[in-house]
């Protein structure tokens, strides 16, 4: 893998540059490598730390990407950059797509591609057989079981919940290559949609400028990167998505009408997508396209009914009923700002694609389109609790719009000074989430637990609740209404100067705050120190998220943890009635089986440990009363 | 604008000084110079390295790293009289309080003069970098030198991507910018310490003894002291017979170095001391033991300047 990813790194300078630009990519290249080398060196010399040589290497292959990029962007022009963007991207996609297989294939990733064997092997979608010789498959998960409301066939079939387009596919790359080979075609796909994304930019006036400088930003960052490596119908869906819309826009229907119709088979959700653009498609009496519209709306449902015996599969019509406004407020911030699963940490690139709303009338006609069409299936997804998108990588949900918020990046990005200002930040950030996702495919899933990645990371190492300050919606906290409000704040007065100096002073004080103690101890988090006992709900919980999260804890187990002194509300549960030592005080708690409160009151603050003198309990946390 | 720029940036990274060494402790000073090369992006990773790395090596190279990115920018687009500046700076004035003005404000002055003349940084912070300040006459006569062969050199090219290649690997070790100079051979054969049995013996010359070897030794590690004037090669003694040459203890240190005639040990056995352009190598050396040994007898070179010792630092 190390000659492969040397190799593409190689070949990627001749991609995109000639003549005296080419020497000097090569020329980068080769001074990385050789200050790679004495860094390596140097690092023996001054006796640091041994460093992980994946994660070095991984390091050395996304800093060559980065160089390239920012070269790039220094160009001067560039011929035919849909084809040269493309080409880097199957270049890139095929060296990190044997880097996510270091890790099984996970959360509906091992669904599709059962699926998919099925259809190569019985050609049928009765997963029944599969199932049973489960530790045949090429899944690599023994311990998989049907999910819960699969449908079921008369004779006892038992198929898959997910749509049968996706498997279809895949099963000619699976049947030559096996797992490579099916996710090669997801990969496939990634680069039909970097191709029809330059494609779509050129055509809606965007400079060749702003499309180098932000086009390997899209390629090489999340979550195009990392599900162009995966299985999930997400990538394809925006290739569909982009040239439906493409399609739309030039009136042309031997474009629109297969984008269309594939988008709406590999996801029923994505058939609200095809709602609102229909009728920008069908214009004046043309009766054939009314037809194929009409047509591609309703076969995805017919499909669904034959396999599943009802036409909106596991879902229901009540979901498109709206409810109350609070679940849209959190499901809309949380998707822009929430640091697990919003774009501002996941993608903040396409933050600008958010900002460029507030621009409407000066953005693109296609932006616009896409943005209307979009409207039906993000105001849907709001409310519903997994608007997070569950065990998948971040930002599952809306990966079918990654391509509008690109469209809407590059506009904002050539109209504003300020969002040129805020790109340094973002490619760094961006580089760092690639590095972090090759580097530990593993992590691109989480628990969606309130924490992310790095607010774990630091809490583990500091012992102090870092995950406070990043704001979260699954399990809202005080940084998310500050976030909020700052986002509204931002997106009204888009201009702001020295960027990376605020950034800067920003990162100092959330170091500086992160060290000190919160005033909620949440006790499943990172920060706490865990001696004994367990999470509940376990890790992999389906739908964990809906669930209370806490510690379990019996006789004998201890945890430990930062804390202000004072009086706090403890909040647990309890079958048993339990007894406590919590900074030397014992405390007796009577049984609960519904969580309950109770006031506890911490003599000192500092490290505190709590014990669990007798019974057992479920601990889920503890706030601070002023 | 960009003074308060600088002194935010300088406020940020006084705020995020988690650690002791004479690097960290520069960071508002790096902070500023960051601005100053006007790439105040590199804040961000720097405020995150100090606060994030623990292990001290690895802070101080990517705290370095961070330092050679900027200025491989700064040396593209900032004026190369600011450049130097700032990496001479960078280079020779960490840590402060080692700074004997007067002689760093010749090498200063030189550099500028150098660069001012090639119309470009990287010459210049080269030989600031190489440069002695003991003796100062020394540092005078070379930059005056300099100054006049670059006068020659002009057409040289003193810019370019190499050149800033090269700036951003000087400036990368910064934080050991002394054993850079100074012992650039511990790059080649890195000196490496393994269990010690300490015996801190100093012998004078003439002088015999006999140590029992501890079980497992394999090593003896020896050093010298008032031995920096001893030419390379010199016998210091004899180890069960067989000739030893030690190097000054301290012979990297800067004020001794140019006046020092030992070389760096053939298998180095010596510690990375201080930090900038104050971090040396001691110059500890290892002699292996016959194997199964269980005595050794040590005699030192009778011929050895009256105050010279050779110290028995350990067994191995």
């Amino acid at each position: 893998m190390i000659v492969a990813a040397a190799l593409v790194l190689l070949a990627l300078p001749f991609v995109f540059f000639r003549g005296d630009a080419l020497v000097r990519a090569l020329r980068n290249e080769a001074a990385l490598y050789a200050f790679a080398v004495a860094v390596w060196v140097f690092t023996r010399t001054v006796a640091a730390q041994a460093f992980d040589p994946y994660i070095a290497i991984v390091l050395i292959f996304v800093t060559q990407l980065a160089l390239i990029a920012l070269q790039l962007s220094t160009t001067q022009q560039l011929n035919n950059p849909a084809t040269r963007f493309a080409l880097a991207a199957a270049l890139i996609y095929a060296v990190v797509l044997p880097a996510q297989l270091r890790s099984v294939i996970d959360g509906d990733e091992p669904y599709y591609l059962l699926a998919t064997e099925s259809l190569v092997h019985d050609h049928d979608l009765d997963l029944t057989n599969q199932y049973r010789d489960i530790a045949r498959s090429d899944t690599g998960r023994p311990d998989l079981v049907p999910q819960q409301g699969d449908p079921t066939g008369p004779h006892g079939e038992q198929y898959s919940r997910h749509e049968p387009f996706l498997p279809l596919l895949m099963a000619p790359g699976y049947a030559l290559f096996g797992v490579p080979g099916a996710i090669a075609t997801i990969a496939l796909f990634g680069v039909l949609l970097v191709r029809s994304l330059v494609r779509w930019l050129e055509d809606e006036g965007i400079s060749d400028a702003t499309i180098r400088a932000l086009m390997p930003l899209i390629i090489f960052g999340p979550p195009v990167l990392f599900y162009s490596v995966r299985i999930w119908p997400e990538v394809p869906a925006a290739f569909c998505f982009v040239e439906a819309v493409r399609g739309v826009r030039q009136q042309r229907g031997q474009r629109w009408i297969p984008a269309l119709f594939a988008l709406v088979m590999l996801k029923l959700r994505f058939v609200l997508i095809g709602v609102m653009l229909v009728p920008f498609a069908v214009r004046g009496r043309n009766r054939l396209a009314a037809g194929c519209a009409l047509a591609i709306l309703v076969l995805p449902l017919v499909v669904v009914w034959r396999i599943s015996g009802s036409a909106t599969n596991v879902h229901s019509w009540h979901e498109l009923v709206p409810v109350a406004p609070l679940p849209y407020v959190k499901g809309l911030f949380g998707l822009i700002l929430d640091g697990a699963a919003g774009i501002a940490f996941q993608a903040p690139l396409y933050l600008l694609g958010i900002f460029a709303l507030a621009r409407w009338k000066s953005m693109p006609e296609g932006f616009r389109l896409g943005a209307i069409a979009s409207l039906i299936y993000v105001v849907t997804l709001l409310p519903r609790a997994e608007w997070h998108g569950g065990w998948s990588p971040p930002l599952r949900y809306i990966v079918v719009f990654i391509p509008l918020l690109a469209l809407g990046a590059a506009a904002l990005y050539e109209q504003s000074r300020a969002a040129r200002a805020w790109i340094g930040p973002i490619a760094i950030w961006t580089f760092g989430l690639t590095v972090f996702g090759i580097a530990q495919p593993w992590s691109l899933f989480h628990i969606a637990n309130g924490e992310n990645a790095i607010g774990e990371s630091l809490s583990t190492l500091f012992h102090t609740d870092f995950s406070r300050l990043f704001p979260s919606y699954i399990r809202p906290n005080f940084a998310a209404i500050v976030a909020a409000v700052v986002l509204v704040i931002v997106f009204f007065l888009p201009r702001i100067r020295h960027a990376e100096i605020i950034a800067a002073v920003a990162l100092a004080l959330f170091f500086h705050f992160g060290r000190l103690p919160g005033n909620r101890i949440e006790f499943e988090d990172a920060h706490v120190i865990h001696r004994g006992g367990e999470l509940y709900p376990y890790q992999y919980q389906v739908a964990r998220f809906l669930y209370r999260g806490g510690w379990l804890m019996k006789r004998g187990d201890s945890l430990s943890f930062l804390a202000k002194r004072g009086p706090y509300v403890l909040f647990y549960a309890s079958t048993e009635p339990a007894t406590i030592d919590l900074g030397g005080r014992v405390f007796h708690l009577d049984k609960a089986p519904n969580y309950t409160m109770t006031l506890v009151d911490l003599p000192a603050g500092g490290q505190v440990t709590l014990r669990c003198v007798d019974g057992s309990i479920n601990l889920d946390r503890m706030d601070r009363r002023d | 604008m960009s003074v308060v720029a600088a002194i935010a940036a300088a406020v940020a990274c006084a705020a995020s000084v988690q650690f002791g060494t004479p690097v960290d402790r520069a960071l508002p000073f790096l902070g500023v110079v960051l601005v100053a090369l006007d790439a105040p992006l590199a804040l961000l990773p720097l405020i995150v390295v100090e606060n994030v790395i623990v292990d001290e090596p690895t802070r101080l190279l990517a705290i370095g790293i961070v330092m050679a990115a900027a200025f491989v920018r700064g040396e593209r687009t900032s004026r190369p009289l600011v450049v130097t500046l700032l990496a001479v700076l960078v280079l020779r004035w960490i840590p402060f309080h080692h700074v004997v003005l007067w002689r760093e404000l010749i090498i200063l002055a030189g550099a500028l003069g150098v660069a001012y003349v090639m119309n470009g940084a990287t010459l210049a912070v080269l030989l600031a970098l190489f440069s002695p300040a003991w003796p100062a006459k020394v540092a005078v006569m070379l930059f005056v030198v300099a100054v006049l062969a670059a006068f020659g050199l002009r057409r040289v090219k003193s810019s370019g991507g190499m050149a800033a290649a090269l700036l951003g690997a000087v400036i990368a070790f910064f934080p050991w910018s002394g054993v850079m100079a100074r012992g650039w051979t511990a790059f080649v054969r890195p000196p490496w310490q393994g269990t010690r049995h300490e015996v801190r013996y100093a012998l004078p010359p003439g002088t015999t003894m006999t140590l029992d070897v501890p079980e497992h030794a394999s090593a003896l590690i020896v050093s010298g002291a008032n031995m920096q004037r001893l030419p390379c090669g010199t016998v210091a003694g004899w180890i069960d017979g067989r000739p030893v040459t030690a190097a000054d203890w301290g012979f990297m240190r800067r004020e001794q170095f140019f006046a020092a005639r030992n070389c760096y040990p053939r298998d180095p056995a010596g510690r990375i001391r201080d930090y900038g352009w104050s971090s040396w190598i001691d110059g500890a050396g290892r002699v292996l033991l016959p194997s199964g040994a269980k005595s050794v007898r040590i005699a030192v070179n009778p011929q050895l300047p009256k105050n010279a010792l050779l110290q028995i630092e350990a067994f191995e």
